[in-house]
């Protein structure tokens, strides 16, 4: 799931969790007791630890992760029967087989990754949160779920402002990581870069080539023919890719070396190349002989 | 009794306040004290932290008063200097 850090650009790993009925052995126990979502923290930065009932502080997180039972309020979400012994948190890697993983990320990161699963209904109370909202929640429902964090969480582990957490089962996030290699496949066509985040002298480019700034696109027309122009970015996050995206009124068939969508009255005709084979983004260099030869390709010429 | 209501707060401070609490009433001779929540989870933690100080606090009771409101009913012993 390497690929997922990756495409997101995250500085964290991605964080595995799996509760055991056994205390299993082999795994490194913290040196003094400290809270589950802090564990979460320091595994999203790499450290494996074995949390006992012993090494949490935090009594809702121990009833949240079916340490234990609750005494006087039916506490939810919660794992039911209390039958936890240990919790494993790792980087995803280095758990087998993990009941929920989790991705520490900013609103954007979560908005881009919703997109890419067609929408995450969330469920979040500010309360149990780290614990039972995203460990909890998604083993009772098999459901990815979005947590704001809670007060103990945003007190004591760590967490920036910034960050919040989305939680799934493993075969989510398999999910998310196939979309991010079909993605990659065809380079994040019609799906860009913002282009604020571009470096200033490749906005450069496209403006002194006649080409309007939109949020993730370049737009212009060239001949008389739309033309968008998305950036896209490699798994290193580096701007590398740049698709050409030319919508044609009615059905056409794509000409070699372009892909088709069909949109209502329209199709998409799109082809995406790699920076420095052929033009320079850096320069500008070949980037308007470029567009030009696709839009004569694209009309017969 | 003493009362001390707490509606509106959350973790951890909650437990913070009633420990502030139960530590004067500890000093001043003791004596029963009722908190009041409205965040549940406070229902199950401040009961168990207060247990974990060690001080002799009683847990009398735990009333729900509806809703997410709760009242929490603590002995709280003399402390001996």
């Amino acid at each position: 799931m390497e690929r997922i850090r990756a495409y997101f650009g995250s500085r964290y790993h991605l964080v595995g969790v799996k509760l055991f009925r056994e205390i299993p052995e082999g795994y490194p126990t913290p040196a003094k007791p400290g809270k589950f979502c802090e564990f979460v923290r320091r595994a999203a930065m790499g450290e494996v630890i074995l949390m006992r009932a012993e090494d949490e502080e935090c009594h809702q997180s121990l009833i949240a992760l079916g340490f234990q039972e609750p005494r006087f309020v039916d506490l939810q979400p919660r794992i039911e029967p209390a039958n936890t012994k240990a919790v494993l948190i790792a980087p995803v890697e280095k758990v087998e087989d993990p009941d929920v993983v989790l991705m520490i990320a900013t609103p954007r990161q979560v908005m881009e990754a919703a997109a890419m699963l067609h929408g995450i209904e969330a469920k979040f109370a500010g309360e149990i949160a780290v614990c039972g909202e995203v460990i909890a929640q998604p083993i009772k429902t098999q459901k990815a779920n979005v947590t704001f964090l809670c007060g103990g969480a945003r007190m004591f582990a760590d967490y920036k402002d910034s960050e919040v957490i989305l939680g799934a089962p493993p075969e989510v996030f398999r999910e998310l990581e196939a979309r991010v290699k079909a993605l990659e496949k065809s380079c994040g066509a019609l799906c860009g870069c913002r282009t604020s985040d571009l470096p200033q002298h490749v906005v450069q480019v496209f403006s002194e080539l006649g080409f309007e700034r939109g949020i993730d696109y370049f737009f212009g027309r060239v001949d008389s023919q739309n033309v968008r122009i998305y950036l896209n970015k490699d798994t290193e996050g580096r701007v590398k890719y740049i698709t050409v995206h030319l919508p044609i009124r009615g059905e056409v068939e794509p000409p070699p070396g372009f892909e088709a969508r069909r949109r209502g009255a329209w199709t998409d005709l799109y082809a995406t190349f790699k920076d420095g084979e052929g033009f320079e983004l850096a320069t500008g260099r070949g980037v308007k002989e470029l567009i030009q030869e696709l839009v004569e390709k694209v009309r017969g010429g | 009794m003493e009362v001390l209501d707490l509606r509106g707060e959350k973790c951890p401070d909650t437990f913070v306040y009633t420990k502030i609490k139960a530590e004067e009433m500890g000093y001043s001779g003791g004596g029963r004290l009722k908190v009041i929540v409205d965040y549940p989870p406070a229902v199950e933690s401040i009961p168990r932290s207060l247990a974990e100080e060690g001080r002799g606090y009683k847990v009398l009771e735990v009333k729900h008063l509806g809703g997410r409101t709760y009242e929490i009913y603590i002995e709280v012993p003399a402390f001996e200097e």
